[in-house]
């Protein structure tokens, strides 16, 4: 929520990038405690989720391989997004968003939602 | 009787029955004369003789001491010539290695040391799934050997106990696997050090903070173990997934069903049953059969149902 008591919603128009868009959500700190604000993000991506660490990447079904996955919110620092797997703390993600751009995350916490729903809070990882 | 005022004072009681005639320890030996102090029995350098143990026993003694900063020295002597030694019962070969170890491990986890904490683990885990394995030791031989106090060296070394006994009566895997079973157990709860003692200990319910401190040691033990090349997924998943529930009301993750891994199911059952059956400073401990009537009403929507009944059968030939 925003000071004014405004839900907080992404102004996300169908030429703005996310580059752009982090740019402009540069906001001081919530009121949750989180460092940048997040804003609502729903979106249909592509991703490859690859092996958790301590695991191979032959066991974990799919581990390695592109699939699609749903965005929830957006920060300047990370990313909450939908998979039909449980994800596990450290786990790396490369997601493309809607501007082109490659980008690794990694897992922070996961919650289950439902049947084959998982909610997962990830942060960006800097890119050499 | 091992006497509780001579642990505080820096001593370690070992069992007579663990010393072998003419073998070096390597540390010094003390006894106690008539419940009060010690005094020095053998130097570390002169082995004990049959003639000595003799009359140990004669005169009713099952325990000399060591000191603590010798239990190394004695958790060596005790991997290296007594655990595969048939000739001493297993169950008092398991309680002498549990009661060197938890000062190492102890040293291990206040010292910040994970990889130590890692070893000790590796090294207790292979000897007990050793004796457990292939001595066909019942829980009935060895649940009254356990404390069943809850400070927390006790109470992994219970569930590594309890967890290699169940996993053998379900078939789970050979020695090798019962080894794997029994460090990942030991170090399920290894991400508790980072939760204050405080916390831990308090005798009132736990406000929604400290129950967010809590609930997080999972995830910190997790991440602490899983870039180790010594420990393999199940172990992690003990570790991670200990507090999951069947039906999905656990935490870290809340996980459900096929999503919690067979092991940290099998940890699951064992931890609470565990936790229950120890005794805590503000309640005491619920008998091991109430608490196997509490594990049968959760069987199938917390817990795996037939690891439950697994274990409750085990349970029940207690008498």
């Amino acid at each position: 929520m925003s000071s004014t008591g405004q839900p907080l919603t992404a102004d996300i128009s169908a030429t703005q990038t996310e580059h752009e868009f982090c740019a402009q959500a540069d906001q001081p700190p919530s009121a949750d405690g989180r460092l940048f604000q997040r804003h609502i993000f729903r979106a249909c991506i592509s991703a490859i989720v690859h092996a958790p660490p301590g695991q191979t990447a032959t066991i974990v079904t799919g581990a390695g391989t592109p699939c699609q996955m749903l965005t929830r919110d957006i920060s300047r620092s990370g990313l909450n997004l939908l998979h039909k797997q449980q994800l596990y703390p450290g786990q790396k993600i490369d997601v493309v968003l809607t501007d082109g751009q490659p980008r690794r995350l990694e897992v922070i916490w996961c919650r289950r939602l439902g049947v084959g729903c998982y909610s997962a809070g990830c942060r960006f990882m800097k890119t050499t | 009787m091992i006497s509780a005022s001579l642990q505080s004072q820096g001593y370690l009681p070992v069992a007579t029955a663990t010393l072998f005639p003419a073998t070096e320890i390597n540390c010094d030996l003390f006894v106690q004369h008539n419940n009060h102090n010690l005094e020095l029995y053998r130097h570390g350098s002169y082995p004990l003789t049959k003639e000595d143990l003799r009359r140990l026993a004669m005169a009713g003694v099952d325990h000399l001491y060591i000191r603590y900063a010798d239990a190394e020295f004695y958790r060596k002597y005790l991997c290296e010539q007594v655990l595969n030694e048939t000739t001493i019962p297993a169950p008092a070969r398991m309680s002498a290695l549990r009661e060197v170890t938890r000062v190492a491990f102890q040293e291990a986890l206040e010292g910040n040391d994970p990889n130590r904490a890692v070893e000790i683990a590796t090294d207790l885990g292979r000897g007990m799934a050793t004796m457990i394995a292939d001595q066909a030791v019942k829980l009935e031989e060895v649940y009254d050997l356990l404390e069943h106090d809850y400070y927390t060296f006790t109470h992994v070394c219970n569930v590594s106990t309890y967890c290699v006994i169940l996993a053998r009566e379900l078939g789970l895997g050979d020695k090798g696997v019962l080894s794997q079973v029994a460090t990942g157990a030991l170090l399920h709860d290894i991400g508790k050090r980072h939760v204050p003692k405080d916390v831990l200990n308090k005798k009132d319910k736990p406000t929604d903070e400290e129950w967010q401190i809590i609930r997080n040691h999972p995830g910190s033990g997790y991440q602490e173990l899983c870039h180790r090349a010594d420990l393999i997924w199940p172990q992690l998943m003990m570790v991670y997934q200990h507090h999951e529930r069947l039906d999905g009301s656990g935490y870290p993750c809340r996980a459900a069903d096929g999503d919690i891994h067979q092991w940290a199911r099998l940890c699951a059952v064992v931890d609470v049953f565990d936790a229950l059956t120890c005794s805590r400073p503000y309640r005491e401990p619920v008998p091991a059969r109430e608490v196997c009537n509490y594990l049968k009403d959760n069987a199938g929507k917390w817990f795996d149902a037939e690891m439950v009944t697994c274990w409750t059968a085990q349970v029940e030939r207690l008498r």
